[in-house]
């Protein structure tokens, strides 16, 4: 290494040099990396797509434009800008000629060989594509060029060889038939610098645009090609019309009408293409193109839907409505875990071998698995924003739903009549009057209107959060069930009724007349049923006790106001849960009904204020869950889940014993100080 | 003044150059004799702006490792102590025979099945999973052993991941049956031996005084067949009076195994076998002296594996910085015969390393406060030690026990390591860019800096 006799004063000035690799990766290099030049990018795929690297070397002869996208060639496409252009019509080459269609024949100049040792090279690009001329201008050198442009073919081998001769010897010659037809333009200059002398894209060579025109923007054709099934795409390739009516439109049909999609459309790439605007009218009409928003085409501007109306609620009567809604939440969880202990598929993922059918029910019912356990969370939020608000928390059951459904809470297998209801009752509004969500909204309208001196405005940021989060999901819920909706059809075209034949048989198949009247159907399939021989009796007790205890151990976990104390209580509370599942599911292969069953006199519980009310339920967990049929797993942790993905969380977290489980909540309760 | 620089850098001279290490980080970087001077006139007295320039001019501008301990990781490695007993009876043993201070125990089949299963729900779905045997001498139990690598290979793959095996073993007791186990399970073997028959037979005798050499090296023979296990790594134990160690590790070498190491005894139930302080001169002497042997054979493209300097060489190039010494308590665990869970295979049947039982779960309070407690820059004098993100503070189970006595070794060492590092990176870059072709192409292909 090179050194000198004294090193500078100032550090920073010293010769230190990175050597391993954490040295290197920490040593900011000063400057870009080479693999930020323009010529380093890779065909249209410039990083960030600012443009297409291609349009730089098109422009690489002072006066001309080549167009390189061709197969039959780099063609001539115009001579520009004027002032370089000047000089080749001063030769006699005229714009009149391009109408001829002339393309690049020879080209003479420098390039590197594969030592990277500088070479004068000749090129001939008769009979090649466009892009194969462009590669070779890509490496082009600065320095001396000339360059022939002809028809294509070359009009007999006499003119290509006049040319080819005229080029490496730098001369400038235009050759012409008797008709004045030309035969070939021999022209000789320095290759273009696309960079000026500031070191920027030369705008006298480039207009707007010139660098883009080629890039996927929906100003440019290739918008056109870039389909999600081929590349990450900034547009959607199927929307559903303004008014919903029809599901399924092509995003660029030519025919900005909306009109339901033929099956030729559907099924034929050419008979969808033709329907396609294409690439000159994407270029020049990009406009046409609506906004979409949601997988929803809208008119020429989108107009956002109205903010939600109605009353706004005192905080008192925010508090009341999240009781409310908290016990809804219990309830849905609940319906909905029901519902899918009554479909008749494995707990685990069916392997490959079996058929789509198999596995769309699998999924199916794995959705209304997954949204009882969205559901369970919003219960815990709705908790968490009652205990934010000092509100007492709550872990009862709603025993109607909705303000506007008024449909008393029951329990039935996943009918065809039930799961409509659950897409009813997730369906969004954007009234704050009218369904599910729309009494969170009406919850977030409010909390955004109480004034400083009603709620800490931090409180009301948490809250607000919170109520955010909740809605978003229930969006996503209406959208799930509706597509379980649509993959339950598959299944059993024929002899599909009000009772599916994926339902499990016993008394999941039961029909019972319905005798209420707020429940639109004459029947329901799969009410909770006793069970009338001692094993499903002992099962259905064993549940029970579960959701009991489950019960109360989430009622002690809301009401403690320490986040970093209940959130772990919840997470023990959780291995009780995966105890029910368990029972469950051996219940239901059996064709057994669980019956979830609320602890004596839970309505009339008084809220959790202080530990001594906490111990007394933690002492009613205890009796539950130690009783003599459960003595055998007390010290043993809970077996891992079936399946890995339970969608409750890794199994680690909640693979607690009995007795760490109670162990845990008489320390959490000990250890929080309860809102009295 | 700007003392602080010498807690944070080390100036090392090399056969090609200067160099600055920054424990940051564990970067090393070049500079030339000028600016060596330089440095070596900040580190003994410059002022405080130009130390601060001089850190800018490193690009010290973000800490490598929190201040904070990080959280308890989840459990992936888990060493079984399926025989606490063993049929050997060295003199230096940390473990007294495997009998750990206590009386001679085997595991059964149930708690080894039952750590498994905890090993394995403790590292989540899909994970993969280490499980070690140790002892004693782990193939007095047999049956568990074989019996747990079944099961753990197949709990494994239910779960979604794999198992990996390693063994520590005396080899005197390797039968066909344990080659071929080791074989299909890609087993990591590591072979106890001390060297050459004389010597291994004073050190390593059975309890009746005989030597246990060649039945040793019979077992080593039945591991090696048929393209033998994953790795099979020889670790000789040194103790004052090992001798000549470059002629011990030619011979280990010699025997074909995947790599040979050395380790000193720290801690014994014999005094006379433990290093003190001033042995340890003379183990950095030795150490040197293995090491150019193999930095020279290394330049030369022939393998010569000596564990410790090859791992020091590739882990100085990584630039690999940790706060602790390795994973025990944190990601990796031991389990006694009896289901207990301590910190590590060595600290077995020591309550103030306990953290849990297998039918429990984890003790994650004691993992928690032993990862708190152990951070290398809590630690004293390590917190102002150059080394201390090379080294992690220095083995629980020796500094427990006699403290951090060693500490000039470890510099002495890691800083030959640094230098040898420099030499062979730019005289051998392949060596560290294409490790696994280096041996084959040769260091003639490869470029001179």
């Amino acid at each position: 290494m090179s050194t000198f006799p004294t090193a500078p004063e100032d550090p920073r000035e010293w010769k230190i040099f990175p050597r391993n690799l954490t040295a290197r990766a920490a040593y900011i290099v000063p400057g870009n990396s080479i693999v930020t030049r323009p010529e380093d990018g890779v065909d249209n795929c410039y990083p960030g797509l600012e443009m297409d690297a291609k349009n730089i070397q098109k422009m690489f002869f002072p006066g001309l434009y080549f167009e390189v996208y061709r197969q039959d060639g780099a063609r001539l496409a115009g001579m520009k800008p004027a002032s370089l252009a000047q000089r080749w019509i001063d030769l006699g080459l005229t714009p009149g000629d391009l109408q001829d269609n002339l393309f690049l024949w020879v080209m003479h100049g420098r390039n590197n060989d594969l030592d990277g040792a500088v070479q004068v090279t000749t090129f001939d690009f008769t009979g090649k594509q466009g892009l194969y001329a462009w590669r070779q201008i890509n490496s082009l050198l600065p320095g001396d060029l000339s360059i022939a442009v002809g028809p294509n073919p070359p009009q007999g081998q006499s003119a290509f060889k006049d040319a080819k001769a005229a080029v490496e010897a730098g001369a400038n010659k235009i050759e012409r038939d008797s008709n004045g037809k030309l035969m070939f333009a021999a022209m000789s200059a320095q290759r273009l610098d696309y960079l000026n002398e500031q070191g920027v894209l030369a705008p006298e060579v480039y207009d707007p645009g010139d660098l883009t025109r080629t890039l996927c923007t929906p100003w440019t054709y290739d918008f056109r090609d870039c389909q999600c099934f081929y590349w990450a795409s900034n547009k959607p390739d199927v929307i559903s019309s303004e008014d919903g009516q029809y599901e399924y439109l092509n995003f660029q049909r030519k025919n900005r009408n909306v009109e339901p999609q033929t099956q030729d459309i559907a099924y034929g790439y050419n008979a969808r293409r033709q329907r396609e605007v294409d690439y000159a009218e994407i270029m020049g009409g990009w406009e046409q193109l609506r906004p979409v928003l949601n997988g929803r085409e809208f008119g020429e501007t989108y107009v956002p839907p109205e903010g939600p109306t109605g009353p706004i609620m005192t905080l008192e009567q925010i508090k009341d409505e999240l009781t409310y809604l908290a016990s809804v939440e219990h309830a849905l969880a609940v319906q909905y875990l029901y519902a899918f202990y009554s479909v008749d598929v494995p707990w685990k993922e069916p392997e490959e071998k079996e058929t789509l059918e198999s596995f769309r029910l699998w999924h199916s019912a794995r959705t209304v698995f997954d949204v009882a356990i969205d559901e369970m969370r919003h219960f815990r939020w709705a908790n968490e924003i009652l205990s934010l608000l000092g509100a007492d928390t709550t872990a009862k059951r709603a025993s109607t739903l909705g303000r506007t459904f008024k449909v008393p809470f029951y329990l039935q297998s996943l009918s065809s009549p039930q799961l409509q209801w659950f897409i009813d009752v997730e369906r969004p509004s954007r009234s704050t009057v009218a369904g599910l969500d729309g009494m969170y909204v009406g919850i977030l309208h409010s909390l955004q209107h109480l004034r400083e001196d009603e709620i800490d405005p931090e409180v009301r940021r948490k809250a607000v959060e919170i109520v955010k989060l909740i809605v978003d999901e229930g969006e996503g819920h209406y959208v799930r069930f509706s597509t379980a909706q649509q993959n339950f059809a598959f299944y059993d075209h024929a002899g599909r009724g009000a009772l599916p034949g994926y339902i499990l048989s016993g008394e999941w198949s039961e029909a019972t007349p319905n005798h209420n009247p707020d429940i639109p159907y004459d029947t329901l399939y799969g009410q909770p049923a006793r069970a009338a021989d001692a094993e499903g009796a002992a099962l259905q007790a064993d549940s029970d006790r579960h959701y009991q205890a489950l019960l109360i151990l989430l009622k002690i976990a809301f009401a403690i106001p320490e986040a970093q104390i209940s959130s772990p209580a919840l997470r023990k509370a959780i291995s009780v849960m995966l105890k029910m599942n368990e029972v469950n599911l051996e219940m239901s292969a059996k064709g057994y009904t669980p019956l979830f069953t609320l602890p004596d006199g839970w309505e009339l519980d008084p809220p959790v204020r202080s530990s001594a009310e906490a111990s007394r339920l933690l002492e009613r967990a205890h009796s539950l869950l130690v009783k003599p049929m459960m003595a055998k797993t007390l010290a043993t942790p809970t077996p891992p889940p079936p399946h890995p993905d339970t969608g409750l969380g890794a199994a680690k977290a909640h693979d607690s014993s009995l007795s760490e489980i109670l162990d845990a909540f008489s320390e959490a309760i000990a250890k929080s100080r309860f809102r009295e | 003044m700007a003392p602080r620089l010498r807690e944070n850098y080390k100036l090392i001279e090399s056969g090609v150059g200067h160099h600055v290490f920054a424990t940051n980080g564990s970067r090393v970087f070049d500079i030339d004799t000028a600016t060596a001077d330089r440095v070596a006139a900040l580190f003994s007295g410059g002022d405080l702006a130009q130390a601060q320039l001089f850190e800018q001019a490193l690009g010290n501008d973000h800490r490598f490792i929190e201040p904070e301990a990080p959280e308890v990781p989840a459990l992936r490695a888990l060493s079984l102590n399926v025989a606490q007993a063993c049929n050997l009876g060295c003199q230096y043993c940390y473990a007294d025979e495997g009998l750990f201070g206590g009386k001679s125990r085997t595991m059964s089949v149930d708690i080894a099945r039952a750590s498994i299963d905890r090993l394995i729900a403790e590292a989540g779905p899909g994970a993969d999973v280490v499980v070690g045997f140790m002892g004693g001498e782990p193939l007095l139990n047999r049956t568990v052993v074989h019996d747990a690598t079944a099961y753990a290979a197949e709990q494994a793959r239910r779960n979604g991941g794999r198992a990996t095996f390693s063994i520590t073993t005396n080899g005197t007791t390797v039968r066909d049956e344990d080659a071929k186990l080791f074989r299909d399970h890609r087993f990591m073997v590591t072979v106890s031996l001390d060297g050459k028959r004389a010597l291994n037979d004073r050190l390593h005798p059975d309890h009746r005084g005989g030597g246990s050499y060649d039945r040793a090296l019979a077992g080593l023979e039945r591991i090696l067949k048929d393209g033998g296990p994953a790795h099979v790594a020889a670790r000789v134990t040194v103790t004052p009076g090992s001798g000549d160690l470059l002629e011990v590790l030619e011979h280990m070498i010699s025997l074909g195994v995947g790599d040979a190491g050395f380790s000193p005894v720290q801690v014994s139930p014999k005094a006379d076998l433990e290093f003190r302080h001033r042995d340890f001169d003379w183990f950095l002497e030795q150490m040197i002296r293995c090491g150019s042997a193999a930095r020279d054979r290394l330049l030369r493209g022939e393998r010569f594996p000596f564990s410790n300097f090859e791992t020091a060489l590739h882990e100085i190039h990584r630039g690999s910085h940790r706060p602790y010494p390795c994973g025990a308590g944190a990601a990796y665990l031991s389990v006694n015969a009896d289901g207990a869970l301590y910190g590590c295979h060595r600290l077995v049947d020591d309550d103030a390393w306990a953290m849990g039982n297998i039918a429990d779960g984890l003790d994650e309070t004691a993992r928690t406060a032993h990862l708190d407690r152990r951070h290398v820059d809590r630690q004293e004098p390590c917190k102002s030690c150059w080394a201390r993100y090379l080294c992690g503070g220095g083995c629980y189970h020796e500094v427990d026990r006699r403290g951090r006595q060693h500490c000039d070794y470890v510099r002495g060492w890691l800083s030959f390591c640094i230098a040898a590092y420099a030499e062979l990176y730019t005289q051998a870059p392949d060596y560290f860019v294409s490790p696994n072709t280096y041996f084959e192409v040769g260091p003639a292909a490869a470029p001179i800096n």
